[in-house]
């Protein structure tokens, strides 16, 4: 059991984002200090002394960066160098910061960071296929027929509440993958996905502006008048997880057209071009640093869904070794290498758990057409931030990458890990709509060696 | 299903039931007492330490004198040689039709002889090694005296009969070892390879004697079988061990190798017939454990107990568990489905509790207007889950208009439907509104989701292929002919008669083919035969290949390099084939199950396959349009997801989609006539208000429940409230640019609108729901509240709002005709009140007005279809 004090290293950065938005919001000053005021005091309780069920975080948020399609393990952190070529595939392994450490050298960006970074190489599941493993490893939970559990998001999302602030608290850039949504929680939970490409020039999110003519007071009138409508029909349109879940979208929309902060947070043209550059002017990169936007106004879940060049993002069933080395991996090892180092340089990386991973590695053998196929038993993931040790590599493969041969690490285990991290115990149960109590984890144990 | 009079003696059999009011009250409503109860919500009481019969009160209907009876199934057995042992279930039969089971409580079992059998705690009977074969009566006795009988026929014969396929198949189907994450993948797991679930017995046999140099068996010392080893982990074995040691399992297989592990010896019983799983609807009375038992028929007649060659799971297991022996545990007051499977059979069995103890209800006052509410309502009434009341009729109007034609009704319409005295205005009004050109559209946008007709897909061809599926709705084709011709349709895809030409032209290869086929129209998701390994799905890849073959011979144009479709016929190819996967040799065509179709070289083998789906006798295609329609109105299907309607995933009330399904057959695949019985039915009409004892309820359809709108309901209702046009861009046609200003009649997804895609429209790309069950998100409030869905809709010069106030009425008529246009009812005397006052108060009656429009657009109301 972790006795570690929440994070308090660095309360002021958010803070402080909220107020100058604030100030500068493009709606005077009057209304923005009532709903400043209201989410400030609103987000001082979410991280400073509200319980959340039962658990001691330690990080604020978590930024899960999806490789959608399932990147190969064995080129990527868990390179066989030893092994005959039908398996061992084209990249070198390189060193890396942390001695003794190789990764492939697909990503030499990432490997001058790897002492911030623990590397989990026995990540394990029966799942080969990509709905059933993206259900497995991003809800901690085998698909189920009678049953889809809800993502990691949403369950950090139910924990967190609204009110930690004006933003959805759980985001996805700029689109949600499959099974990251609330499953049977309220789809209130499902993840706000932003849409668009924070890398085109004057990047804006649709609708966050009301029009013109539309004031602020007006607004507000209308607001309460919705309120008032939906009193009198609580009779007729009864609650359920539908109702309610459309109720709280309504509120929301209210909150974030009302609140300069809000809008501030997705303006990510604010960011000076270094800054920008750093990321690299790629959709990854500046999807990357729009999450690290986000987790500093206080949003408490960002998905980054990598969906490489075009819709089998990391599904390298064919010409595995030119795909990875030539698109899919150069914006991950730069957008993410200068993620870590630029929460580092702030002092987020404490407060902020950034995950990589995709929902299977790839099959040891190489297929006759230069690709790999899907594999469930061995993935291999990055984890980053968040109070957890750095510098760690756990778990390994045996001599083909084809299972783990120690310290197995299952969906289950992962997801304990990432709530325990953030402060929320794994033995909590939610309610189904029906009443069926279920443990937020499966069977699972955070991973010792992390907390 | 138990008459009036067994319940209530059934609830007389319960302590503490007031009875004051009986049970003719006939108001329909529910006995609101202290006992009642919420639907599934509550705690497992624990199971009554003594059988109901001691709970009967002396005061038990003269005329009725109904006590459990206490049963031993099976009440007579044979056991073969060859059979290792059979399940014994004693029962204490409820009057109401429930059971309980109390064979663990037997306090002894007598046998009429010492050593022909042995019988385990469980009830498990076993015939003891070496001894003689004869008749023996086991009897069970209770502590209170009660006992009851069985007979058993023990045959012994000096050599036992083998047959590997009976004998040693299912211990791998029982232990995971031919599953499709192990030795049951298509290319096996380290090179041990076992057909998927056992389905081909002679190919597993070779695997086991003949490959790997014989070394899996060891006759002369059958504990050193390789198989044994690894099976019982005692050499490394990637599965660890899977058979467990000394178990029966184990004992058969080391006996088989002992007796030169033949492939067949001895009698031979023939295929396997049948598999039931006993008792077949398990309904307790409380929650609690309960036994079941699975018995397997084969072509001889022989009846086998294959209890423990059988593998158990139960749906939901926060409703009930089961252990690997077959023992289910309901932990609480709800239902679920048991699911068994023995080798490749998968049957699926009913298992719960009556709910809400205590709470009378008057089933017997609710019309029933057709078989839908026979059905129904006679499930609720076992399960004793009242159903809400009718909606009231401007909830009814605005539902069926929105369901049936995709728009609100109209003022006038709301005016007069609520002034028509007819009683059957509500079958009336389903007549009306289906002969409304809107239903056709409305239903072409259904089955365009269906089959995924869209640009992205289909290419030029989207056009040909929309005006055929509309011309089909609009001529109410069969469904049965409308299916067959879009799998037989030969010709150019772009010609004038060549819409379902373009089915053909779906997927990469003949496996999509098969796999879209199958799932759209048979409710098999035919995809994971391939690879996945879920342990309930019968599904093998010879299945999948088989399917494949039919659509192997469709020769078509490939797909240019610009991605879209080269002008060219569909024809037929008699060199085409698929490979199987495994035997890389091109597929046969086999119907699904394993029968071979004769095809004659000439003709095109998917008119085959289309005779087989379309048939009446077809299990799966008439249930899954039923179950589809259902779900058209309900939201969610009688077995849901409503695409799949594998063993696995049975319906919520078989019987009443089974009666759905075989009304649908017996008027021709009338869709026509299978929509108006759901929609004119009470089931449909109910109120979404839940009542006590059915609040809980998710699943069982005993209260209608808030659907948000879809999409193209939502984009029409807007601008229908509003009097404002909606503009779509239909693309060209012969007399230039066609526009379009109903949503509705927006098919192809490709056609722009922020408005559809925000409300998420089916993008007919990829996979996509059957059912149009809209996701709610933050984005469509973002364009309801900050976009210009709405503002700029309400204030135009031209809207409604402005041609309203120019007519100069009071702020009363104002506020009733901004309810008729959005929310479809007039408003309450209190809404009317605290409307009228805001507007008397207001500077501007105008902005007031504006508000008030743009709320109710806003609101919880008009967002639901409820």
């Amino acid at each position: 059991m972790r006795s570690t004090p929440p994070s308090r290293s660095c309360p002021g950065p958010s803070r402080r984002a909220v107020l100058r938005a604030g100030v500068l919001g493009a709606f005077g000053l009057a209304l923005d200090d009532v709903l400043r005021l209201r989410s400030l005091s609103a987000r001082q309780n979410a991280y400073g002394t509200r319980p959340t069920l039962d658990g001691t975080p330690r990080a604020k948020s978590c930024i899960l960066i999806w490789l959608s399609g399932g990147p190969s393990h064995i080129d990527t952190f868990d390179p066989k160098p030893d092994a005959p070529g039908e398996f061992r595939g084209e990249f070198d392994p390189i060193e890396t910061s942390v001695p003794g450490v190789r990764i492939s050298e697909i990503f030499p960006e990432l490997a001058r960071v790897l002492d911030r970074v623990t590397l989990i190489r026995s990540m394990t599941s029966p799942e080969a296929e990509h709905d059933r493993a993206s259900h497995h490893l991003l809800t901690g939970y085998r698909p189920s027929p009678a049953l889809v559990y809800p993502s990691m998001g949403s369950v950090v999302s139910k924990v967190r509440g609204f009110d930690a602030s004006t933003l959805p608290p759980h985001t996805a850039i700029p689109s949600a993958p499959l099974f990251a949504s609330s499953g049977y929680l309220t789809p209130a939970y499902d993840p706000f996905a932003v849409g668009g490409d924070p890398n085109q020039d004057g990047f804006r999110v649709r609708d966050l502006t009301p029009p013109d003519r539309l004031t602020l007071d007006r607004l507000r009138r209308r607001r309460s008048m919705v309120a008032t409508l939906d009193r009198f029909a609580a009779d007729a349109v009864i609650d359920t997880p539908l109702t309610t879940s459309r109720d709280s979208f309504a509120d929301q929309a209210f909150d974030l057209l009302t609140s300069g902060a809000a809008q501030e947070a997705f303006r990510i043209g604010d960011e000076p071009q270094p800054v920008r550059e750093r990321y690299g002017r790629t959709q990854l990169g500046q999807s990357l640093l729009l999450a690290r936007r986000l987790v500093e106004a206080g949003v408490s879940f960002v998905t980054v869904n990598d969906q490489g060049a075009g819709p089998v993002g990391w599904d390298t069933h064919l010409d595995n070794f030119p795909m990875l080395r030539d698109t899919l991996a150069p914006p991950i090892d730069r957008g993410v290498s200068a993620l870590i180092a630029d929460l580092h340089e702030r002092g987020l990386l404490d407060e902020t758990l950034v995950l990589m991973m995709g929902e299977f590695g790839r099959t040891p053998r190489i297929n006759d057409a230069g690709g790999r196929d899907h594999h469930g038993r061995a993935n291999s993931l990055l984890l980053a931030g968040g109070g957890i040790p750095a510098g760690l590599v756990l778990g390994a493969t045996d001599a083909h990458g084809d299972q783990p041969v120690d310290r197995p690490v299952s969906p289950s285990d992962l997801a304990a890990t990432v709530f325990t991290a953030l402060g929320i115990n794994p033995e909590h149960r939610f309610e189904t709509p029906d009443g069926q109590p279920i443990r937020l984890v499966d069977s699972g144990h955070a991973i010792q060696e992390l907390s | 299903m138990p008459s009036r009079m067994v319940r209530l003696s059934w609830l007389l059999l319960l302590p503490g039931v007031l009875l004051a009011s009986g049970c003719g009250g006939g108001s329909g409503r529910p006995a609101e007492g202290p006992g009642a109860d919420s639907l599934a919500d509550r705690p497992a009481p624990p199971a009554p330490n003594e059988p109901n019969s001691d709970l009967a009160p002396a005061s038990e209907p003269a005329e009725a004198p109904r006590r459990p009876t206490l049963v031993l199934e099976p009440s007579s057995v044979i056991l073969p040689a060859d059979a290792t042992g059979v399940q014994v279930l004693v029962t204490r039969m409820n009057p109401d039709g429930t059971r309980r089971d109390v064979t663990r409580e037997a306090v002894a079992w007598r046998t009429s002889s010492d050593d022909r059998v042995r019988l385990e705690p469980s009830g498990y009977l076993v015939p003891n090694e070496g001894g003689q074969g004869g008749t023996e009566t086991v009897t069970a006795i209770f502590e209170d005296g009660d006992s009851v009988s069985a007979e058993v026929v023990v045959e012994r014969s000096a050599e036992r009969p083998w047959d590997f396929a009976t004998d040693i198949v299912p211990i791998f189907t029982r232990f995971g070892c031919n599953g499709g994450s192990c030795h049951g993948k298509a290319d096996g797991q380290n090179g041990f390879h076992l057909s998927l679930f056992g389905y081909d017995p002679a190919a597993d046999y070779r695997s086991l004697t003949r490959a790997a140099g014989g070394r899996r068996l060891s006759l002369t010392d059958p504990d050193s079988s390789l198989m044994l080893l690894k099976g019982l982990g005692r050499i490394p074995h990637g599965g660890g061990p899977a058979l467990p040691s000394n178990s029966e399992a184990h004992r058969t297989v080391r006996e088989w190798i002992g007796a030169g592990a033949p492939e067949h010896r001895g009698a031979d019983h023939g295929q396997l017939v049948a598999v039931e799983v006993v008792p077949g609807d398990l309904r307790l009375a409380e929650p609690g454990t309960h036994q079941v038992r699975v018995v397997a028929r084969f072509a001889d007649g022989q009846q086998r107990d294959v209890t423990r060659l059988s593998r158990f799971e139960v749906r939901d297991d926060a409703t009930a568990t089961v252990d690997d022996r077959g023992l289910v545990t309901l932990l609480r007051r709800a239902e679920t489905d048991l699911i068994v499977r023995y080798r490749t059979s998968v049957i699926s069995t009913r298992i719960g509790t009556r709910m809400n103890p205590g709470l009378e209800f008057d089933f017997t006052a609710i019309p029933r207007r057709n078989l839908i509410d026979e059905h129904l309502f006679a499930r609720l009434e076992a399960l004793n889950v009242p159903p809400s009341p009718p909606a009231d009729d401007a909830a009814f109007l605005r539902r069926v208009s929105l369901d049936l034609t995709g728009q609100q009704p109209r003022p006038d319409q709301v005016r007069a439907f609520l002034d028509d005295p007819d009683p059957d205005r509500r079958v009336k009004l389903v007549d009306r509104l289906m002969a409304d050109p809107l239903f056709v559209d409305f239903w072409h946008l259904k089955l365009g989701d269906l089959l995924q007709i869209s640009q992205a897909r289909f290419g030029d061809g989207v056009y040909r292929y929309n005006d055929w599926v509309k011309e089909q709705v609009a001529s109410n084709t069969p469904w049965d002919e409308f299916v067959h011709t879009l799998l037989t349709a030969l010709g150019n895809p772009n010609a004038l008669d060549g819409g379902p030409v373009n089915y053909a032209l779906e997927g990469q290869d003949a496996r999509e083919q098969a796999e879209l086929t199958a799932q759209r129209f048979l409710g098999l998701r035919f995809r994971c035969a391939q690879c996945h390994d879920h342990p309930f799905d019968r599904w093998t890849q010879d299945d999948y290949y088989g399917l494949a073959a039919f659509f192997a011979k469709v020769g078509r144009a490939i797909p240019g390099g610009d991605g879209m479709m080269a002008p060219g016929d569909v024809r037929v190819n008699p060199e085409g084939t698929i490979a199987h996967l495994r035997t890389g040799e091109p597929a046969v065509p086999t119907l699904p199950g394993g029968e071979v179709a004769s095809v004659d070289a000439e003709i095109d083998p998917r008119t085959v396959l289309a005779d087989w789906i379309v048939a009446p006798e077809n299990p799966y295609f008439a249930r899954t349009a039923a179950n589809w329609a259902w779900a058209q109105f309900f939201g969610r299907g009688l077995a849901d997801p409503s695409d799949d309607l594998s063993d696995s995933n049975p319906p919520v009330h078989p019987e009443l989609l089974d009666a759905l399904a075989d009304d649908f057959v017996s008027h021709g695949f009338d869709l026509r006539h299978l929509i108006r019985t759901i929609a004119t039915s009470e089931a449909y009409g109910l109120s979404s208000r839940p009542i006590p004892g059915n609040e809980g309820d998710t699943r069982l359809f005993s209260h209608q429940a808030p659907r948000p709108l879809t999409a193209h309901q939502m984009a029409d209702a807007l601008a229908q409230a509003t009097d404002t046009e909606l503009l779509f861009n239909l693309g060209r046609g012969s007399q230039g640019t066609l526009r379009s200003s109903k949503a509705v009649q927006v098919s192809d997804p490709a056609i722009p609108s922020v408005l559809l895609d925000t409300f998420g429209r089916c993008p007919r790309v990829a996979g996509c729901s059957t059912v149009a069950t809209p996701t709610l998100s933050l984005r469509q409030a973002l364009l309801l509240v900050g976009g210009n869905a709405i503002d700029d809709r309400i204030g135009r010069f031209d809207g409604y709002l402005s041609g309203l106030l120019e007519l100069e009425p009071s702020h009363a008529e104002i506020v009733e005709n901004l309810y008729l246009r959005t929310l479809c009812r007039k408003p309450s005397a209190e809404e009317s009140e605290h409307w009228s006052a805001l507007l008397d108060e207001a500077d501007s009656v105008r902005d007031a007005s504006e508000d008030l429009f743009w709320a109710l657009l806003n609101s919880r109301e008009f967002a639901f279809n409820h």
